[in-house]
């Protein structure tokens, strides 16, 4: 028995403590999941929340196959494609959802997983080098902009940038080890 | 992995974010072609770059999951169509952590004045878990362990009526032309929108009121006392053979610390712990040794602890040994 479905065991027998653990390695990554079919991070946010909450209360009635992991991720797929439905929003993934092959849903899973990775990331920079980075790349200031906004040099934002962006890309490059690990790892 | 230029990946944010010249792009480009070492080097950055889609912030995640829990306790695992259709007053819409029921029951009861029937409801919290309502008018109940509380099924002289017994945690919705009320047999609570907290276990002599914020007036069932007005911050004891009001400042949120499932005591003698304890496990406890009554503690049980857990803890703190036989204990 793997580590994953331990923690639904436990949940399932009403572990409040594992409940969270769950929430807290799972949360972001069904987020960015979610946003893939909605285009709406917080109509995202709202639905795996209300996942979360059917985990709980159902939990003595929900049997899980796989793992706790795709369980949760299929529920996230469900209940988007559903929202979009009742919606009657236009989107790809509505079209291609009955057809769409495991290995396209493998790519969005592992896309999700790598916007959270880079979202814990990025909430681990130092606040001032975070705050200049969020401006550089959500609200498409230039480096004068944000050296105005923020009444800094340019030197500095060129740092500060400069030290993000590191930092981004050798947490990518420990994930692809780590990555390549697990895979040989399973191989086995 | 640095026998890279010191200023690259600068040179990279720069192109990343559109904040470098054609040439400084041109060269990066060179750069990039030099070697495979530094093909990865750039990939990875915009990689990075491209996949970071929308920051959801610690805080943002911390209040989701406060969302979730919050959601999850007023979840009903209940069937209440029954009660449902019967409950205008009140819409419950709660429970609590932990898979057991409450009890619900219905009994029908005669309004004085006008003489019609009406139905009252009532709900109680099992014995180790708290109970949460919500009312139709947004008032929020918290009910201990063990304690109940009945409403009508429909509003009656415009007022928002519900009895206690037991200890409930109010926070009432604010609605002058509704006065809310809260009865106990011995007392009754005046409230025009306000947080309180209130303790009326028939086996105890007194009733404790404690406000939170706003106000309320407290009366007593006999006759002879003036309605008591409380300030926020201020305690109500009402001793019930005296008929007497006495009222105290006191740290107003320590009195409804079990409303997280947790039982506080600060510089609380044995026989108020043990009262506690009896109710939370229905249990009987005696004191072999006078002296112990006597002792004062300061602790914490949280509801889902073990019997056996309280006891221990109990003797972390004093030397003292305890018998257990069915429902019965003896502490000496």
């Amino acid at each position: 028995m793997n580590a994953d479905s331990e923690l639904f065991q436990r949940i399932s027998q009403g572990s409040e403590e594992s409940f969270t653990e769950a929430f807290d390695q799972h949360y972001a990554p069904l987020c960015f999941y979610a946003d893939k079919f909605i285009h709406d991070m917080d109509e995202s946010r709202s639905l795996v929340q209300e996942v979360f909450v059917d985990l709980w209360t159902k939990r003595s009635k929900i049997h899980i196959k796989q793992s706790l992991k795709s369980y949760l991720f299929k529920s996230v797929r469900n209940i988007s494609l559903d929202y979009i439905k009742h919606k009657n929003v236009e989107s790809k993934y509505l079209k291609h959802s009955q057809h769409e092959s495991e290995s396209d849903d493998r790519d969005l899973i592992e896309e999700a997983e790598l916007n959270a990775c880079i979202n814990r990331a990025v909430e681990e920079l130092p606040e001032k080098c975070r705050e200049i980075f969020l401006l550089c790349r959500f609200e498409d200031l230039t480096y004068k902009e944000i050296a105005d906004r923020l009444n800094l040099s340019i030197k500095t934002i060129e740092m500060q940038m400069s030290i993000a962006l590191k930092k981004l890309r050798l947490k990518l490059t420990d994930r692809q080890h780590i990555q390549l690990l697990v895979f040989l790892i399973s191989k086995k | 992995m640095d026998h890279l230029l010191p200023d690259i990946d600068l040179q990279i944010a720069a192109f990343l974010s559109g904040n470098c010249s054609t040439e400084e792009a041109e060269a990066l480009m060179l750069w990039q072609n030099q070697s495979d070492e530094n093909k990865k080097t750039f990939d990875l950055a915009s990689k990075a770059w491209k996949n970071c889609l929308y920051q959801l912030s610690k805080a943002e995640i911390r209040n989701d999951k406060e969302l979730v829990l919050r959601s999850i306790l007023s979840q009903t695992t209940l069937e209440l169509n029954r009660s449902k259709a019967l409950s205008k007053l009140l819409r419950i819409a709660a429970f609590l952590a932990g898979p057991v029921l409450l009890a619900i029951g219905l009994y029908v009861g005669y309004t004085t004045k006008s003489n019609k029937v009406v139905a009252w409801n009532s709900v109680s919290a099992p014995r180790k878990h708290i109970a949460i309502f919500n009312m139709a008018d947004g008032t929020e109940i918290w009910l201990n362990a063990g304690s109940t509380l009945s409403y009508p099924t429909e509003i009656q002289n415009n007022k928002r009526e519900v009895k206690l017994v037991g200890e409930g945690y109010f926070k009432v919705t604010k609605d002058a032309s509704k006065p809310f009320i809260v009865s106990t047999p011995n007392t009754t609570v005046r409230v025009l929108g306000t947080t309180f907290n209130m303790k009326a276990y028939p086996d105890e002599e007194k009733v404790t009121t404690t406000l939170e914020e706003g106000s309320i007036e407290l009366t007593t069932t006999k006759s002879g006392n003036l309605p008591c007005k409380l300030r926020p911050g201020e305690q109500a004891i009402c001793v019930v053979k005296e008929n007497k009001i006495t009222v105290n400042q006191v740290d107003a949120s320590r009195f409804s610390a079990w409303r997280s499932e947790k039982f506080l005591f600060r510089d609380a003698d044995l026989k108020t712990i043990i009262t506690e304890l009896e109710r939370l496990y229905d249990i009987k406890i005696h004191i072999n040794n006078p002296k112990l009554a006597t002792l004062r503690f300061r602790g914490m049980f949280s509801y889902d602890q073990d019997l056996l857990d309280a006891f221990e803890t109990l003797k972390r703190s004093v030397t003292m040994n305890y018998t257990i036989k069915g429902r019965e204990v003896w502490l000496e």
